[in-house]
């Protein structure tokens, strides 16, 4: 009897153990996630009209979430374009275009919506590129010890608005450090000076002494109106240790400019501090070498002081002495 | 004679015909075979962006019972943000509101008096004097392609009520003024993976209270 028991208890167990394992693994990846495209609208309005437009949100996650839509300004500054959603104090506020049929909407594990909304374009709006973001944001309102986490996705769109408008843009520089750290970094500025927004396009290849391809970089970045962008090709897991040249091209308003190659050492801090000790160790082995000579080092070196300063001390003997004779002969 | 002539000659133009007939067929296949025109085969990759929390929008801090020293809890965020957009990504944290206290009710449990500039181990004063709660967040330092914020170092792990650690933390910005976690203008990183800390100290002068903020954490590709 009580052998059966334990058959029972020892089957019961085989067969629910996987359950609960299955259990734990699913509740450890549950997870909140959003996908969104496009990542950036980039399109042409004339002044006054209305245009309908559509966002894709995926939710690839295993949870189900309400989510919210809006839209903001957009704008950056610095030349590493430090993005801002607020709005700038006397600027047209350019989300103010952008209306939604819902705000909120809720979407199922799985499940893609397609969201439409409307851009309508003032017929003051001025010629030139205006900007704005599109925000897709989870909306929990959880009410724990700890934290509501928001998963937020952005796509910025880049409206132009048709009219008479300045386009024009410069190549400003292309630099690459000689001597890096991993990984290897050069740096790409480009400058807007026109009142819309214009695409630029950089292409770069790193080559090894020998010539042979390592890595090729390339991206694609809009420009906006009267900014400086600058765009850093970076190798990533660049070795330790090796000579490089890196060259390019950069494209934008139909104009290509050639990036030169440029030769870079890169060193990582270890292979650094490993040169330093060899060079520390050279430098110490000279001065055994010249110390522990048997003196020889020393007497070679006197020798020669001696052989030049009887070389140079003779002319000067020779001098004094013609000069001696013609004060004599005088 | 006639009819032997008659065969020869519909032998003759029988065989001239089938003659003809195959050398068409050949020529049209050969034909077919030198003018046909590459395929050009197309297709676009939309751009997406994806960002995912492991902790399906709640991270939730184990309770604390406090002491005159202050004691803490802590608790871990596994944040991940892919994208294929050639343009590179930012990835940003900031409070959705203008506030950056936790809430229970009425009662608030301020932020980490540190800076994102220069995070430091949490702070309460001593029995019930202030501060009496401070709370903040931790990303652990990181390097590659692309910029990280290297500023913390390491972070803790998850904590449940223990005495005050270490850990550094930084205040999570307000609204508007987010702080950059991760940015890139490379195509080649697709997927930005780390673990943010949030921490909670509190001494005996903290009402006791659930205490709640939401946290945006926010991907746009540059």
């Amino acid at each position: 009897m009580k052998n059966n028991y334990k058959k029972i208890m020892v089957a019961l167990v085989t067969f629910l153990s996987p359950f609960a394992v299955l259990s734990q693994a699913s509740a450890a990846t549950g997870s909140q996630q959003l996908e969104i495209t496009p990542t950036s609208l980039v399109a042409s309005f004339d002044k006054g009209t209305t245009s309908t437009e559509t966002i894709t949100v995926i939710n690839p996650g295993t949870v189900g979430n309400d989510i919210k839509i809006y839209a903001t300004p957009f704008s950056v500054s610095g030349e590493n374009y430090s993005q801002n959603f607020n709005p700038i104090p006397n600027a047209e506020n350019v989300s103010n275009w952008f209306s939604f049929s819902k705000s909120i909407y809720h979407i199922d594990a799985g499940q893609t919506l397609e969201i439409p909304y409307t851009i309508k374009v003032p017929s003051s709006a001025l010629a030139g590129g205006h900007y704005a973001t599109i925000f897709v944001e989870t909306n929990n309102s959880a009410n724990i010890n700890g934290v509501v986490i928001h998963d937020r996705l952005g796509s910025i769109a880049y409206l132009t608005v048709n009219g008479p408008v300045k386009i024009s843009g410069n190549f400003l520089s292309w630099s690459v450090p000689y001597l890096q750290r991993p990984d290897l970094t050069a740096s790409v500025r480009v400058q807007n000076t026109g009142g819309v927004h214009f695409q630029s396009t950089l292409n770069a290849t790193i080559q090894d002494v020998f010539g042979s391809t390592k890595y090729k970089f390339y991206t694609q970045h809009e420009i906006l109106p009267q900014t400086i962008r600058q765009i850093s090709p970076v190798w990533p897991k660049t070795p330790s240790f090796g000579l490089y040249k890196i060259s390019g091209s950069i494209q934008f308003l139909d104009q290509t400019v050639k990036l030169p190659g440029k030769y870079v050492l890169v060193m990582s801090s270890f292979v650094r501090m490993i040169v330093l000790i060899l060079i520390l160790l050279i430098a110490v082995w000279i001065v055994v070498k010249i110390r522990f000579s048997g003196g020889k080092g020393s007497q070679m070196m006197s020798k020669l002081t001696n052989k030049k300063t009887v070389k140079k001390a003779a002319p000067k003997k020779k001098l004094k002495n013609k000069k001696t004779v013609k004060k004599s002969k005088k | 004679m006639n009819i032997s002539i008659k065969n020869l000659k519909r032998s003759i133009f029988g065989l001239i015909s089938i003659t003809s007939i195959g050398l068409m067929g050949i020529a049209s296949a050969a034909n077919a075979y030198t003018s046909s025109t590459a395929n050009t085969i197309t297709v676009a990759v939309n751009p997406i962006i994806n960002i995912s929390d492991g902790n399906s929008g709640t991270t939730t801090l184990s309770a604390i019972t406090p002491t005159g020293a202050g004691r803490m809890s802590s608790a871990t965020d596994a944040l991940s943000v892919t994208t294929n957009d050639v343009g590179g990504y930012t990835v940003t944290i900031q409070m959705a509101g203008a506030s950056n206290n936790l809430v229970s009710g009425s009662n608030t449990l301020a932020p980490s008096a540190a800076t994102t500039a220069v995070p430091a181990a949490l702070v309460v004063g001593s029995g019930t004097a202030a501060p009496t709660g401070a709370w903040g967040f931790c990303v652990p330092s990181a390097s590659g392609n692309g910029t990280y914020t290297t500023t913390f170092v390491t972070c803790d792990g998850a904590n449940s009520s223990v005495a005050m650690t270490a850990g550094k933390y930084a205040p999570v910005p307000i609204a508007g003024a987010p702080f950059t976690l991760f940015n890139t203008s490379s195509s080649s990183v697709g997927t930005y993976a780390t673990t943010v800390t949030f921490a909670a100290a509190v001494n005996n002068g903290q009402a006791s209270g659930t205490y709640t903020a939401s946290v945006v954490f926010t991907a746009i590709a540059t």
